[in-house]
């Protein structure tokens, strides 16, 4: 099975949204992030020759229950969670702030899934830290 | 078996195939078509085939296993929670569509990410150990539990309302 371009295109294009988001929105920051994975986790499923992964369902069920994707699910659940919390949350700066997006969203979560999609996938790493908007910018 | 059979109210009940004191016996190769008629102890008379009394023995025996199923895991979770009291206030359990969703209220007021990563972990084990389908795990604030649940079906599996619900608490 070949590399799908699609996602990895996607997965490129939502990275680059991230960095344009302002500081003030983590929560939004939090959600497009996800999104980052949801396509990096895409691109290796299809290389895998997974098919049915139709829903966010279905993918979870397959992230779970698949020894090779174990690593990927201890972020990306986490990942999926806190991002489809957030966006209904009246007040989301309570739940998570900015200063969390870094340490705690970027580094737990997104990086270690992007690692592991390089890997399982055996493609060169070439993705950097996504730069963020400083506060007040 | 009510579900499976075809009410016939006002038939005249037939004899019975053999007397009360001996077991009937029904095979599906055999009497999967041939229709059995059941007599409650109120008048009304259920008429089913042999194929119908046999699913919904079935249905009743897997069902049952489901709900021993469930209370194990709730169990399993009291202890999990009750282990990790010094994160979590409240866990809550709604059945939604064919999964179960368990919320868990963190004893902050901001989302745990060691607790996140902790119920990833949770998340894998429940299904795998516990043969009730589908489980969907995730952590909300304690004032927002009415935002993510049905209360009115959901169960506090651990904790107690006031604390693991801030909103429950305002209404009372």
């Amino acid at each position: 099975m070949g590399i799908p371009q699609r996602h990895l295109d996607q997965w490129l294009h939502n990275r680059k949204f991230v960095s344009l988001i302002p500081a003030t929105h983590p929560d939004w920051i939090v959600t497009v992030s996800f999104y980052v994975a949801l396509h990096a986790v895409d691109a290796l499923l299809q290389s895998d020759g997974v098919r049915r992964v139709n829903s966010h369902d279905s993918r979870n069920e397959v992230l779970m229950n698949t020894r090779r994707y174990t690593r990927i699910w201890d972020a990306y659940q986490p990942l999926h969670d806190l991002s489809r919390r957030i966006r209904y949350l009246a007040d989301p700066l309570q739940w998570i702030t900015f200063e969390d997006i870094p340490k705690q969203v970027f580094r737990r979560y997104l990086y270690p899934i992007e690692e592991s999609v390089y890997r399982l996938m055996a493609v060169p790493h070439t993705h950097v830290d996504i730069p963020l908007q400083k506060p007040g910018e | 078996m009510m579900e499976q059979g075809q009410k016939a109210s006002g038939m005249n009940p037939m004899t019975a195939m053999s007397s009360s004191s001996e077991s009937a016996h029904i095979f599906q190769s055999r009497d999967g078509d041939r229709q059995f008629i059941i007599h409650p102890e109120n008048d009304e008379i259920i008429v089913s085939t042999g194929k119908q009394i046999i699913q919904g023995c079935q249905l009743s025996i897997s069902v049952a296993v489901w709900l021993d199923e469930l209370k194990s895991m709730v169990a399993h979770l009291q202890k999990w929670c009750s282990e990790r009291s010094a994160r979590v206030s409240g866990c809550y359990l709604e059945g939604r569509g064919s999964k179960i969703l368990l919320l868990f209220i963190p004893t902050g007021t901001r989302f745990n990410f060691d607790l996140a990563d902790e119920l990833a972990v949770l998340n894998r084990e429940l299904v795998a150990g516990f043969n009730i389908g589908m489980v969907e795990v995730g952590q909300i604030p304690a004032g927002d539990v009415d935002r993510f649940l049905d209360l009115e079906k959901a169960r506090l599996v651990y904790g107690n309302s006031s604390e693991a619900s801030g909103s429950v608490a305002a209404q009372s």
